[in-house]
């Protein structure tokens, strides 16, 4: 019996192993290694084809004393400020509101608000190009008609910024009002009944009641934001190219530009390499809180 | 007294519904001015007044969409790429997924830690180092490159190893008193039990890939291995003779690329809210 039990043992390990080795072996590859990559590069002058020169800590003094390398995380930073208050307070509230019993449409209307997230950024961005075109444009035309002026939306240094923090709202709003509805979903009824039974207004509900209640989907999605902060590179691509005057060069953008336009590769991995540090802390921060939610599955 | 707190329910609930009927509005507009705009020749879109709908109706920007692109070619690429990526990575994924949920062996943990490692690894932080990999493996401009990266995702582990973990001991013990082997266990005892999360993982991971422009766009410069997100990428900065193409051209284009995407949207909505939930860690 003992005998039967050591082989069924060893039998099992050796299939645990020969399961974990396709996925292992892929993210090695095409993972880990390339992440080392470009810490490693990070130290080298390197243009893709000739031998790489070893210059130490060169490429990072360089893009932190160079004004449009740090521009690159400040506009990341301006995404963040503009787009996650809005898209949090847009979310919550509307969830709110089509949460309503009385409230007629929720599937259609969650069902339309989902919709741009489920296009991939370059179309969308590409749609809104057009719609915010300046001579024939439906923005403009819709000012014109409300007596306003028409504005080069995409050719204006702090406009073009906005146009792109909008789209991204929009985009991303019905992701975040799923989310929401699915919060709201699990408060118990009586909590939001007794409250109305002593007269509470929406507004101190929203705030006293379902706002505490629903902090763990916030800060999932805060977090989540965060992280695709700086990820954004379609949605520039598509609209500015990171004009005018650099206003739109986010980061992961100007890795892009720098690495494969100017060729400057050891200094894009430097870039990349500060982009990883931030992204350690943040997806750290993130899964402690995704493990701690997901638990309701084991 | 009462009759201002009925005026308030209805202005609150008009208002309610004025709030949601603008917010649909401002979503579905954009999409309508795309079609509509798709149908126009080039001198319509510039009309002063504005008109809607296309008067008379041109086929001009079709016509040339399909001149430019070998669409149907970028169509079998995209759906060729997204069903190997999806049908792969599920596969595999789920196969890790089970073997740190319910097998046991030595540096198990240690491993599961290693690949959850990668979580912090976004694309854009590999973006160079990953090229020059492709291109030292001879990849670069290959179906393979496109394909093979994408094969495994540290998420995608973690998920599915937490959907099994929830598949009961008892059912495993009793297929290996039986003499099952691993494998049949795999296929007829886990396969069946974590269908959900196989469902959801695949919708999610099709999705990705159908809309990725970013992989595509480093790796693939030949024009018989582009996917449609590269096809808009050419109208938005490639050569000038595409990018200074009448807008009702590159309406019909983004319009030919997205609706495909909106149709199977429409028809399995239900599905790819809930895979979307489902993936959040939420039920």
């Amino acid at each position: 019996v003992g005998k039967f039990f050591a082989r069924h043992r060893l039998a099992e390990s050796l299939w645990g192993y020969v399961f974990v080795l396709p996925a292992t072996l892929i993210i090695t590859l095409f993972w880990i290694i390339p992440s080392i990559g470009s810490l490693y590069y990070s130290l080298f002058s390197f243009n893709g084809i000739k031998t790489p020169k070893f210059i130490g800590l060169q490429n990072f003094v360089n893009y932190f004393t160079d004004p449009q390398g740090l521009n690159s995380l400040r506009v990341a930073g301006y995404y963040i400020l503009g787009t996650l208050p809005a898209a949090l307070l847009l979310g919550l509230v509307l969830a709110i509101i089509i949460e309503k019993k009385w409230f007629k449409g929720v599937t259609f209307v969650g069902a339309v608000f989902f919709i741009p997230v489920c296009m991939s950024y370059v179309g969308v961005s590409f749609i809104w190009k057009w719609m915010f075109e300046p001579m024939a444009g439906l923005v403009n035309h819709t000012l014109q008609a409300l007596g306003l002026p028409g504005q080069k939306w995409l050719t204006t240094p702090g406009l073009a910024l906005a146009c792109i923090l909008f789209i991204s709202v929009w985009k991303n709003i019905g992701f975040f009002i799923i989310l929401y509805l699915a919060a709201l979903r699990q408060i118990p009824a009586s909590y939001i009944e007794s409250a109305d039974l002593d007269g509470v207004n929406e507004l101190q509900k929203a705030r006293h009641i379902i706002w505490p209640l629903v902090l763990p989907t916030t800060v999932f999605l805060t977090i989540m934001s965060i992280i695709d902060a700086f990820r954004v590179f379609d949605q520039v691509y598509a609209l500015t190219l990171g004009g005018p005057n650099h206003s739109t060069e986010i980061v992961a953008f100007y890795v892009w530009q720098v690495g494969f336009l100017q060729l400057r590769m050891g200094y894009a991995s430097a870039v990349a390499s500060v982009l990883l540090l931030i992204m350690i802390g943040l997806t750290f921060l993130q899964w402690k809180y995704y493990t701690s939610r997901i638990q309701f599955l084991d | 007294l009462k009759r201002t707190v009925a005026f308030r329910y209805v202005a609150g609930r008009t208002l309610a519904y004025l709030v949601i009927f603008c917010g649909v509005l401002l979503i579905l507009i954009p999409f309508l001015w795309m079609i509509l705009s798709s149908f126009k020749t080039s001198s319509q879109v510039y009309q002063i007044p504005l008109r809607f709908i296309p008067n008379p109706l041109s086929l001009e920007g079709y016509a040339r969409t399909f001149e430019v692109w070998n669409i149907p070619r970028y169509f079998f690429n995209t759906t060729l790429v997204s069903l190997c990526v999806t049908l792969g990575s599920v596969l595999i994924c789920s196969l890790a997924g089970y073997a740190f949920a319910k097998l046991r062996f030595p540096g198990k943990n240690l491993l599961f830690y290693y690949i959850l490692a990668s979580l912090m690894l976004p694309f854009q932080v590999r973006m160079i180092t990953t090229f020059l990999l492709l291109k030292r493996l001879g990849l670069l401009n290959s179906y393979t490159g496109l394909i093979l990266p994408w094969l495994a995702t540290g998420f995608a582990v973690f998920l599915m190893r937490q959907i099994t973990t929830a598949v009961p001991n008892s059912l495993i013990d009793a297929a290996r008193i039986d003499g099952c082997s691993e494998p049949s266990i795999f296929l007829k005892i886990i396969i069946p039990n974590v269908k959900p999360g196989i469902y959801a993982l695949s919708i999610i991971t099709f999705m990705t890939t159908w809309n990725d422009m970013l992989w595509p766009f480093i790796i693939v410069s030949k024009e018989k291995l582009k996917t449609l997100p590269l096809l808009i990428a050419s109208i938005a900065g490639g050569h000038m003779e595409i990018t200074s193409m009448p807008w009702p051209t590159r309406m019909a284009a983004v319009t030919i690329v997205l609706i495909p995407v909106l149709i199977l949207y429409s028809l399995t909505q239900r599905y790819i809210i809930r895979a979307m939930a489902i993936t959040s860690g939420i039920k």
